[in-house]
């Protein structure tokens, strides 16, 4: 795990020092700065150094006595700005987990129960047309009608401008705030949700165990609640923790930039599109941090839940 | 995986029962179920009709719209009903300063989707976007396959410690979340221009796009595709292959790679799917298809400022994404009910 930590940070620094044809101090000096410039901003940044002990020196600054100052905003601290940024992350990717999960979770049930009518297709197709919408699109045009278009009808008069608030200021305001994001970010987790379980759960009734359950006399809802489904469940929860390790690292900055959320993920953007090599490494360690960890969680936990693999 | 589906044949109550000759082998049974399937059938027939109205972009922006699409056209004006009006007017809403574009006129003729900040008719770029976005994909996707297959094939079937060396780096490439990784390479690429060796690609070539977002998904493709060669490995045909003394690469070229072909085909439009969206989502960060090239994408950031005024420039690019992107979905599918029908390999 350690290893995959190190290679992508070392990977991610190679493609930002290192790629044929970059050079970093002339990024940071800037278009039109003379050879004399770019020489001292060189020699101050240390990039005269060898990559290895560049990188070494950013490793230690970061992690180890964690004074990492921004190489656009002078003076800029690198991790108390990601500290900052994590609690709006972390509020986005929960409230959108909570309604991807629920959600995802009856629709798959219910197309299964109701395989092959309308109520199936329909789920169906809402699911596909969901995955297919790119998420910021879906964001502007949330925003274009509860901001602007029907702002004032009643259904949508209490949208508050794009931003976040924090917890402690108005939980109220904290929820108006996050609503609308969330449900844009879970559109797309519920349809590939629905269309997984629902696929799983029809596997799985095809199983013995589901014809003995109809043989003991349960209920079509009971086998499929109480036998089918935690069966299905399985790939279900290991793709969940996935996406919400990918998310929480800044997996949405989509998300995040469409609705004016100072998150992770928007940070990360901001630190790539300025090319503040300090905060870029700093943002995609985060990211990567959390994509490992959760990668082993998930692994972890399939082991626990499916006893067949522990036998392996 | 046999192919005929032996069926009896019907005989009279007194002969003994026959066999009936072999129905359709794999293939031809599932384009037979391909065929038959109307939803793919359509999503079929609406990827034809999109790919060709935008194959047909300079003809509408010569005869139809009568605009140059990648011109600004700020002091232009054109004909609603008999009058001239100005392409961009002044803005009546908020201050009053600064000026809006011309809204959808809603006709066979220039700007039926309206004009953008430069005064550019939106469909025309619209068109020419589709081509690009479309490009991009498929070309993206073409290259994603054959690595992935590449390595698929060489990791599952020589095994040892190449396949521990790929798997280790297919892991390093997944563990980067994937925007993360296209943006960053794109960034640099885009500022710094890519030359190794000979091969020069300057910062807006179509190449960064397709070649950043082909490698990026290599390891989801790639996995699954070592899976199945995994397991074909050990199947009685390619056991009895080996047995006999058939030269390794020969078994790899005659047993594995056709059925890992059918795999590969399920995965296309899919694939394509999801690169249509992220390179829409590069363009949209400034970070993929670069001005004064248009893609779908481009246009939906082009019109991000103009979301509150004229919200159809921002709008009717994601319609386009949404349609393909269905269209694709759908139509993979079809193909995998067609040519996996247990769904062995589920992609998502």
């Amino acid at each position: 795990m350690l290893f995959v930590l190190v290679g992508i940070s070392a990977t991610v620094f190679l493609i930002f020092f290192a790629t044929p044809g970059a050079d970093p101090a002339a990024r940071i000096a800037g278009r039109n700065a003379t050879p004399e410039t770019v020489a001292a901003v060189r020699k101050e940044f240390g990039l005269d150094k060898p990559l290895p002990v560049q990188y070494a020196m950013m490793m230690d600054h970061l992690l180890v006595t964690q004074d990492l100052t921004s190489f656009v905003n002078r003076g800029e601290k690198i991790v108390p700005e990601i500290v900052e940024a994590a609690p709006v992350t972390l509020s986005l990717v929960l409230g959108a987990a909570v309604i991807w999960v629920v959600f995802g979770v009856v629709v798959g049930l219910v197309a299964a129960a109701f395989k092959d009518t309308l109520i199936d297709r329909g789920l169906m197709v809402g699911s596909l047309i969901g995955v297919s919408m790119p998420v910021f699109w879906l964001g502007e045009v949330v925003n274009l009608l509860t901001q602007s278009r029907l702002h004032g009808t009643f259904f949508f008069a209490w949208v508050p401008a794009l931003g976040y608030v924090p917890l402690r200021q108005s939980p109220l305001g904290w929820f108006a705030a996050l609503v609308l994001p969330w449900i844009t970010l879970a559109v797309l987790y519920i349809g590939i949700y629905g269309r997984v379980l629902r696929a799983n759960l029809i596997e799985a009734l095809n199983e013995d165990y589901i014809r003995t359950a109809r043989a003991k006399g349960l209920s079509d809802w009971q086998v499929l609640t109480r036998h089918a489904l935690r069966c299905s469940l399985i790939s279900f929860v290991t793709m969940f923790g996935l996406d919400f390790g990918a998310l929480v690292g800044g997996g949405a900055l989509l998300t995040e930039v469409v609705f004016g959320l100072q998150g992770v993920g928007a940070l990360t953007y901001r630190a790539l599109e300025d090319l503040d090599l300090p905060m870029i490494m700093a943002t995609v360690i985060y990211a990567s941090f959390f994509v490992v960890v959760s990668n082993a969680a998930v692994d972890i936990l399939y082991a626990a839940i499916d006893p067949r693999v522990r036998e392996r | 995986m046999s192919g005929a589906e032996q069926g009896y044949a019907r005989v009279g109550w007194d002969e003994p029962a026959r066999l009936a000759p072999p129905a359709l082998g794999y293939w031809a049974g599932a384009l037979r179920k391909l065929l038959r399937n109307r939803s793919a059938l359509f999503s079929f027939a609406v990827l034809v009709l999109i790919v060709l109205a935008c194959a047909a972009a300079p003809y509408y922006a010569r005869d139809v719209s009568h605009t140059d699409p990648f011109a600004s056209n700020v002091g232009g004006s054109t004909m609603v009903g008999g009058k001239s009006v100005d392409v961009l007017q002044q803005a009546t809403n908020g201050f009053g300063l600064g000026l809006t574009p011309v809204g959808p006129l809603w006709r066979f003729g220039p700007y039926a989707l309206g004009a953008d900040d430069q005064g550019r008719d939106v469909a025309a770029r619209l068109l020419y976007g589709g081509r690009n976005s479309l490009l991009i994909g498929a070309a993206s996707t073409a290259i994603c396959l054959a690595l992935a297959t590449l390595t698929g094939l060489v990791a599952g079937f020589f095994g040892g410690l190449v396949d521990r060396v790929i798997s280790i780096f297919l892991d390093i490439l997944w563990a980067f979340p994937i925007y993360l990784l296209a943006i960053s390479l794109s960034i640099v690429l885009i500022n710094e221009s890519l030359g190794i060796g000979p091969i020069q690609l300057n910062g807006s070539s179509l190449a960064l796009p397709i070649l950043i977002i082909g490698v990026v998904y290599v390891p989801y493709v790639a996995r699954p595709i070592r899976g199945q060669v995994l397991s074909l490995r050990n199947s009685e045909f390619v056991l009895a292959a080996t047995g006999l003394g058939v030269p390794r690469l020969r078994i790899l070229w005659r047993d594995v790679l056709p059925n890992v072909f059918s795999t590969v085909i399920v995965f296309a439009p899919l694939m394509m799917a999801l690169n249509i969206l992220t390179e829409a989502a590069l363009s949209f960060l400034s970070v993929g298809v670069q001005p004064p090239a248009a893609s779908w994408g481009t246009i939906i950031r082009d019109g991000e400022d103009l979301l509150y005024t004229r919200p159809m420039v921002a709008i009717a690019p994601g319609i386009a994404i949404v349609l393909t992107v269905l269209a694709l979905n759908i139509l993979g599918d079809g193909l995998r009910d067609a040519l996996d029908p247990r769904a062995k390999l589920r992609v998502g």
